[in-house]
């Protein structure tokens, strides 16, 4: 029975259902090499929370304390009243459900206002624009901060051998969330989701005005070939204007 | 006052030795490893209200964590690369115990991984995080996820199988 790295970790991890788990059990029982492999991932796993564990006997220090005691938290908490959203656009989107995948968007949503527009209307595609269409182009991941008004999440080369990126867009107390996969010399939306973090129905949307939101996640998974670019794949990428390398399609 | 305030505060303030320590497996010098605690716990309390309550308040400080650390780490080097030149010589003391060394040598070998994959071990092997609330942690596919992870590990079990070798012939040289 052959039994891949990958396998042997998830085993370890306890990510195997109940089946797969047995019947490795199994194998692990007969084979000397497999035992010693899982072994060997065990104990690094021993060894990691040997090493990092004593930090929760630890004493807190006090400059993380304060923060959290009673009257430091009412000080942050009115600091961070919401304010009442007075950038409407893209409000139909959001009342639409806030869910929008693929070009299902009419061009009558997208009314936006501003000269550069972040998402346009191009024929039967919907196309990024403005300063989402620089950042797409311009920006890595590896070199954002939390303050950029946009921020690239993964970067991959598609099933279709073009590049893609995922990003997320803040617009006052909203953000839009998606997937821009590169055509040519412009950046198609594959998908998109508007995250309202302000009216009172969108409560279960708010985390995602920080963090990517699952649809759009899945959307990325499963249109990826490979694994997802790291720091120096997006780098070259980014220099090579995300042409698809020849040859690769 | 608002009591759902400070409930907020009061749970952030339970979670506090888990994101130390998750932090720690992050940071080169434990030292270092409170700053972008600090600056997450900020964060929270600013945005408590994005917090959806029936999902995990620990992995989305974590992620908020880990947030800061990657700004940090990026605002750190721009700094270092024109201020300080670093002096890793000067880390390794010949007088460390056991426990040190051992400390030292994990601590080097994380700092040794790229990012992600750092990343990736300290939320599934530290943290205990299943494959699928890490992959939520650092905002990537799950498949991403595991590979990164593979990819860590083996990388971690070959620095360290280094290191015990070069300690070992250092000892017999002596």
């Amino acid at each position: 029975m052959t039994v891949t790295d990958e396998e042997l970790m998830a085993y370890v991890d306890g990510e195997l259902d109940a089946a797969r788990c047995e019947s490795l059990r199994q194998a692990i029982a007969a084979s000397a090499d497999l035992s010693r492999r899982v072994a060997e991932q065990q104990a690094l796993r021993d060894r990691l929370s040997r090493a990092f564990d004593p930090a929760l006997d630890e004493p807190v220090p006090f400059r993380l304390t304060r923060l959290v005691s009673r009257a430091r938290v009412v000080d942050f908490a009115s600091a961070a009243r919401p304010r009442p959203s007075r950038n409407v656009w893209l409000s139909g989107l959001a009342l639409a459900a806030g869910i929008v995948l693929g070009i299902a968007l009419g061009p009558a949503l997208l009314q936006l206002s501003g000269e550069r527009p972040d998402i346009v209307a191009s024929g039967a595609d919907v196309a990024a624009g403005g300063a989402l269409a620089d950042a797409l182009s311009r920006q890595l991941a590896s070199e954002q901060s939390a303050s950029d008004p946009i921020r690239l999440g993964v970067s991959f080369r598609a099933t279709s051998g073009a590049y893609c990126r995922t990003f997320i867009s803040r617009r006052g107390d909203g953000a839009l969330a998606g997937m821009a996969c590169r055509q040519g010399a412009a950046w198609r939306i594959e998908a998109l989701q508007f995250v309202s973090i302000v009216s009172g129905d969108a409560n279960r949307y708010r985390q995602a005005a920080t963090s990517l939101p699952p649809l759009i996640l899945r959307a990325a998974e499963e249109s990826m070939a490979g694994d997802a670019l790291d720091a120096v794949g997006e780098a070259e990428a980014r220099d090579q204007n995300w042409k698809t390398p020849a040859g690769t399609r | 006052m608002n009591d759902s305030d400070a409930d907020f505060g009061e749970q952030v303030g339970t979670l506090l030795p888990r994101l130390r320590r998750f932090a720690r497996a992050l940071t080169r010098h434990p030292q270092d490893a409170d700053d972008p605690v600090q600056l997450a716990v900020e964060r929270a309390l600013t945005r408590s209200k994005q917090w959806r309550p029936d999902s995990s308040l620990a992995n989305w400080m974590l992620a908020i964590v880990r947030n800061a650390w990657i700004d940090e780490t990026r605002s750190r080097r721009r700094r270092d690369a024109v201020l300080v030149p670093e002096n890793e010589a000067a880390e390794v003391g010949d007088t460390g115990t056991d426990r040190d060394i051992e400390w030292w040598s994990i601590q080097s070998a994380l700092d040794g991984l790229p990012e992600e994959q750092r990343l990736a071990v300290a939320l599934v092997l530290i943290e205990g995080l299943s494959y699928r609330e890490a992959a939520q942690v650092m905002e990537v596919p799950i498949g991403t996820l595991t590979s990164r992870l593979a990819r860590g590990r083996m990388a971690l079990q070959s620095m360290l199988a280094d290191q015990v070798t070069t300690r070992v012939v250092r000892e017999d040289e002596r």
